[in-house]
């Protein structure tokens, strides 16, 4: 390929003045804290420039996406160990509903498993079909479909304490998974 | 699922995020970071094994002051590399200066070859503190790794060898794998089975270098997948000594796609990833797929460690109950778990391992056995409790097992059992 480190550079710079937003968001969403998120993107960037193999430049952007999802699952992993060996009762914290009955989005983000969110925000931020989302997490379109169905389930569960609004028909899910 | 949830979500996502945007010196500071630290840096496995072959190269003379018998190889027969099982030289450990591990003496070449042209070799020894450590040398200290490439070296407890087998597995992309590692004493050859169905027959080497085990080293041609090895050991009269299988999660694999360099996963039922997080309940059914097969297994207990994920699983393969590891750079295989396992105690080690990435300690109960206190001997003085699992899978018997971090040493730690009224039933010791 021939590819320099000029090369990469430059399209690193490209990718990152029309997507360095869109990742930033995404992953904002992804761990909850934009601090972190803005690390994410920078360190997903890095393993571009760094990477050992060509990359073509229509593939640069599915590469950043899909590293700060890993990115960010990884950091998540770290979390986890850190409540878990806190307490177990923490998890089980930060999932029940808020005491006063404000549960926000991002809370109810939070609350969900790793691979939830990023189905969720996959599917439902960056617009991504399930075939585009198993890719991306490397899991089964199936796997796609009942995660994310779960997923919504939590969340409107969740949601509906703060917000009557939200309602879910679980009987109506696709894929035939129900999160009782 | 409700359409108005949906869009709803959509909404609400977008309404969250969509005015936030990256700091305006984010790019400056991504490209002062990638000029710190140099493209090389997710190379390093494979920048190792070039290391390895230069320095082997450098090495050469050396190696061929040894015989040069070749073992040319494998039931098979078709690509087995020349493994030169006679002693090789010895290497002044000043010379070596390994960082994890310092031996004790001076460290004889227990085998060396060439593979596709080039030279490998590889050596075990006793530490200054007592324990084996083995690995691909090179006689250069100045070079990265101090004085080791290729491979790794890997210190451990002392005899005897539980598992019987085990199974280091070195990678890199466009070199030569390495399988290697520990075999017991008894073991005279040791194949290899790589997933392509070959199976490469290396000598079973050190049985004079009064070490507690046997080594292995086999060199696996450039192409050839690892992602599934089957080990087993033989002794002189070509009777199995021992076995062990070995998982390497492509994802952690340097490989030529353009892949980002993904966390490391661990593959499960028909190609979905636990991922953290989102663990599977416990008695959940999986099934473990692996390279030829899947195996019905039900999934006792996962944890994470740093952040890799471990599961603890019962399984059935080859008509063998086993109970294994899985966390993110493979599998650790452990040794069948069964109530004969107990032979009337109440608590069993049923084995002990482990590699950088993580040390594993596994074992069986019986049912009355609700706690199980870990002691770790000496100077880690670390205590850690265990609550038994497996009881969905109505056995007669129940496991427990514990991950903690890599090097961390069971030599002669104790595991100490309970039942609910907090009496205590018995324990086991490590060997050691």
């Amino acid at each position: 390929m021939g590819e320099s480190d000029a090369d990469r550079e430059a399209l690193a710079a490209h990718l990152f003045s029309t997507h360095a937003g869109g990742l930033l968001r995404l992953a904002v969403l992804l761990v909850g804290d934009r601090g972190v998120a803005e690390e994410l993107v920078q360190e997903a960037f890095l393993r571009f420039l760094r990477a050992g193999d060509p990359i073509e430049p229509a593939a640069g952007y599915a590469y950043l996406r899909t590293s700060v999802v890993n990115l960010a699952r990884s950091r998540w992993r770290r979390k986890l160990l850190e409540i878990r060996h806190r307490s177990h009762s923490v998890i089980e914290a930060v999932d029940a509903p808020d005491a006063a009955g404000k549960v926000d989005l991002m809370r109810a983000l939070a609350g969900l498993s790793a691979r939830r969110r990023a189905c969720v925000v996959l599917r439902y931020y960056a617009d991504l079909s399930v075939e585009e989302t198993a890719r991306v997490l490397g899991i089964a379109p199936g796997t796609v479909k009942s995660q994310t169905h779960k997923a919504l389930s939590q969340l409107a569960e969740r949601l509906k304490l703060a917000e009557p609004y939200w309602s879910v028909d679980r009987a109506a899910g696709e894929g035939g998974s129900t999160n009782g | 699922m409700d359409e108005h949830l949906e869009s709803r979500l959509r909404e609400e996502l977008h309404r969250t995020v969509d005015h936030l945007q990256v700091s305006p010196d984010l790019w400056q500071k991504i490209r002062r970071r990638h000029r710190r630290e140099p493209r090389q840096r997710l190379l390093a496995v494979a920048t190792s094994m070039a290391l390895l072959v230069v320095v082997a190269v450098a090495a050469l003379p050396v190696v061929r002051q040894a015989s040069s018998r070749p073992d040319d190889i494998g039931p098979t027969g078709s690509t087995g590399p020349a493994v030169i099982s006679t002693p090789g030289p010895t290497l002044d450990p000043d010379q070596l200066a390994p960082i994890t591990a310092e031996p004790a003496g001076p460290v004889r070449v227990l085998a060396h070859g060439e593979i596709e042209g080039r030279p490998w070799m590889f050596t075990a020894f006793r530490t200054t503190d007592g324990r084996l450590a083995w690995g691909f040398p090179q006689p250069n200290r100045d070079t990265v790794g101090g004085g080791w490439t290729g491979g790794s070296i890997n210190p451990l407890r002392d005899d005897p060898l539980s598992p019987s087998v085990q199974i280091n597995i070195g990678t890199a992309r466009n070199h030569p794998s390495f399988v290697y590692g520990p075999v017991v004493k008894e073991a005279a050859v040791v194949r290899v089975q790589t997933p392509d169905g070959k199976i490469r027959e290396v000598p079973a080497v050190g049985q004079d270098a009064g070490l507690a085990a046997n080594f292995y080293a086999a060199p696996i041609p450039t192409g050839v997948s690892v992602d599934g090895v089957r080990v087993t050991a033989h002794d002189a009269r070509g009777r199995q000594v021992g076995q062990a299988w070995k998982e390497v999660n492509p994802a952690a694999v340097p490989t030529t796609t353009t892949t980002p360099a993904a966390t490391p996963t661990t593959t499960t039922t028909a190609g979905e990833m636990l991922v953290p997080g989102d663990p599977v309940p416990p008695g959940d059914e999986l099934s473990l797929a692996f390279r030829s097969a899947t195996h019905p297994g039900v999934l006792l207990t996962a944890n994470y460690l740093d952040d890799r994920e471990w599961m603890f699983v019962f399984f059935q393969r080859d008509q063998m109950a086993c109970i294994a590891w899985l966390h993110g750079l493979g599998g650790c295989w452990g040794e069948t778990g069964s109530a004969a396992a107990l032979d009337g105690l109440p608590i069993r080690i049923a084995g002990h391992g482990g590699d950088a990435e993580g040390s594993q300690m596994y074992g069986v109960v019986s049912k009355e056995v609700t706690r199980v206190r870990l002691d770790l001997p000496d100077a880690q003085g670390q205590t850690v409790e265990l609550r038994p699992v497996g009881q969905e899978l109505g056995l007669d018997v129940n496991f427990f097992g514990v991950m903690l971090p890599g090097g961390t040493s069971f030599k002669a730690a104790r595991v100490t059992a309970y039942d609910a009224a907090g009496r205590r039933l018995g324990n086991d010791r490590a060997a050691g």
